[in-house]
């Protein structure tokens, strides 16, 4: 009778340190993923940047938030060595004649599918002023090579904001194509002129903004994009969905043997009151 | 007692861990991950200004040591003794930050300068940046004169391509003058020439300028 008394003691006395253990822990996860989802800012406290494994980035560099990146060049050469565009300060210069492009992809190493939206600005200002009338093309297009932009350039008056949504299947990876112009020939000389008159004494500045945001897809196993060749698992990472499983299966087998515990103990008090009885 | 304390115990930290899981799986649902990224250029700095005077170049009247000269009507007129001359009669200014084109298109044309003979006399005496071009040995003729007095202010001006960033700053000062009695024989010739300006064949000096500055890719 003591040694079964001992026994059940044991069982639940296991059984609240090990409810324990898995409450200090689930409290632990949850406090780091609700850290996460604060914005990534140089003022922010971010306590683990590696659960990030959707990344977007060029040839370069990883983008963060507001990230610096290399669309424009400071000058332009002719085939024949000579500089036919250079600013005056080292600035970022654009000019009739010039153009270029730039590749950026998402890349999403994670095990499930995430949904992706990226939207692109370009805007000609002058003093911090949107100018409506611009010569300057744009043209978006994603791994598809299907463009973004209707008709393939555009003049940034008519569309100032370009969207395009995708799904990224997991360990895959899209890229996107965002080329822009300044035609020499066949363009409007007169605007051209004014333009490079204006900058003389005022800020004419053209900007491009690119925005991706990813959100876990519904169907974690959706297809989209291009496979990953090798994916990089950033050490530290801590995959949440066995520890999730391992949660469910311990406390299925304690509420199991609780039921059990709890059965035993009836048929025992049962038999006490037979005997007392008798 | 004690195994009932323990008991519920159990029961409270049961549905405590299972409150936390069901959060944590909620979490998922909300992760975002958003990232951007900018640039931004200048617009090119054009700011090239052709400025020209080159109307006041010839009067319709001078005062020289003779006396005074004047038109029969208004149009500009040379004489023996006359001069004048513009300074800056073009002058273009600018660093752009673009290669450009400097196109200096000169026409001086020198008609009727000749003698009964057909040989040439042409007294003028045109100086382009203070360098005298006349008709001499190197200049043996009103076209070469001409000729080179196109190429002197086409150079003045800096005729041709420049890369981006160049100092475009150039001005070109013109001047004439028709030497008043150099000698028997030239005022002999000038003489000529006044009366076949009463005839009609009057002798000319004609001066068009025309400069574009356009921006090459």
């Amino acid at each position: 009778m003591n040694k079964s008394k001992d026994n059940s003691n044991g069982i639940i006395n296991s059984s609240i340190i090990v409810l324990v253990l898995l409450l200090i822990l689930s409290l632990v996860i949850l406090f780091v993923r609700l850290a996460i989802q604060l914005p990534h800012t140089d003022d922010t406290f971010v306590i683990c940047p590696k659960f990030d494994t959707v990344e977007v980035g060029d040839n370069k560099q990883i983008w963060d938030l507001d990230t610096n990146v290399t669309i424009f060049k400071t000058s332009k050469v002719d085939e024949y060595g000579n500089v036919v565009v250079e600013s005056i300060h080292g600035d970022k210069i654009i000019a009739p004649g010039m153009e270029g492009n730039y590749r950026f992809e998402i890349r999403n190493s994670s095990k499930f599918a995430v949904d992706t939206k990226t939207i692109v600005t370009a805007q000609l200002t002058v003093n911090g002023e949107v100018l409506e009338n611009t010569p300057i093309e744009v043209r978006f297009s994603d791994y598809k090579g299907e463009n973004v932009t209707e008709g393939g350039w555009v003049n940034v008056n008519n569309i100032g904001e370009f969207i395009d949504e995708l799904t990224i299947g997991k360990k895959c990876y899209v890229f996107f194509n965002l080329d822009w112009r300044w035609v020499f020939e066949g363009s409007n000389d007169e605007l051209d002129t004014l333009l490079g008159n204006l900058s003389c004494d005022n800020e004419v500045e053209f900007t491009i903004n690119i925005v991706s945001s990813a959100t876990r897809c519904g169907d974690k196993n959706a297809e989209g994009g291009l496979p990953l060749v090798n994916v990089y698992t950033p050490s530290g990472e801590l995959d949440i969905t066995p520890l999730i499983a391992a949660n469910v299966i311990v406390l299925f087998v304690i509420i199991v043997l609780l039921i059990i515990e709890n059965h035993r103990r009836k048929n025992k008090k049962a038999k006490y009151k037979i005997a007392s009885k008798e | 007692m004690k195994k009932n304390i323990m008991m519920r115990l159990s029961a409270l930290l049961l549905v405590a861990v299972l409150l936390t899981t069901c959060v944590i799986s909620g979490t998922f649902a909300k992760y975002v991950t958003t990232y951007s990224a900018k640039d931004v250029a200048q617009v090119a700095k054009w700011g090239v200004v052709v400025e020209t005077k080159l109307d006041d170049l010839f009067e319709t009247a001078y005062d020289d040591a003779t006396g005074t000269v004047q038109a029969a009507d208004t149009y500009n007129i040379l004489a023996p003794g006359t001069t004048d001359g513009q300074v800056e009669a073009f002058k273009i200014s600018g660093t752009p930050e673009v290669a450009v084109n400097v196109n200096v298109d000169v026409d001086v044309t020198l008609t009727n300068w000749k003698l009964k003979d057909d040989s040439v006399y042409c007294p003028l005496v045109i100086s382009v940046n203070g360098t005298k071009y006349q008709i001499d040995a190197t200049n043996t003729t009103t076209a070469k004169l001409e000729e080179a007095v196109e190429e002197a202010i086409k150079t003045a001006l800096g005729h041709g391509n420049h890369n981006a960033k160049t100092n475009l700053n150039k001005t070109v000062d013109i001047a004439w003058e028709w030497p008043f009695s150099t000698s028997d024989a030239n005022d002999k010739n000038d003489t000529y020439l006044g009366d076949q300006a009463e005839a009609g064949n009057a002798p000319t000096f004609g001066l068009d300028i025309k400069v574009t500055v356009t921006q090459v890719d």
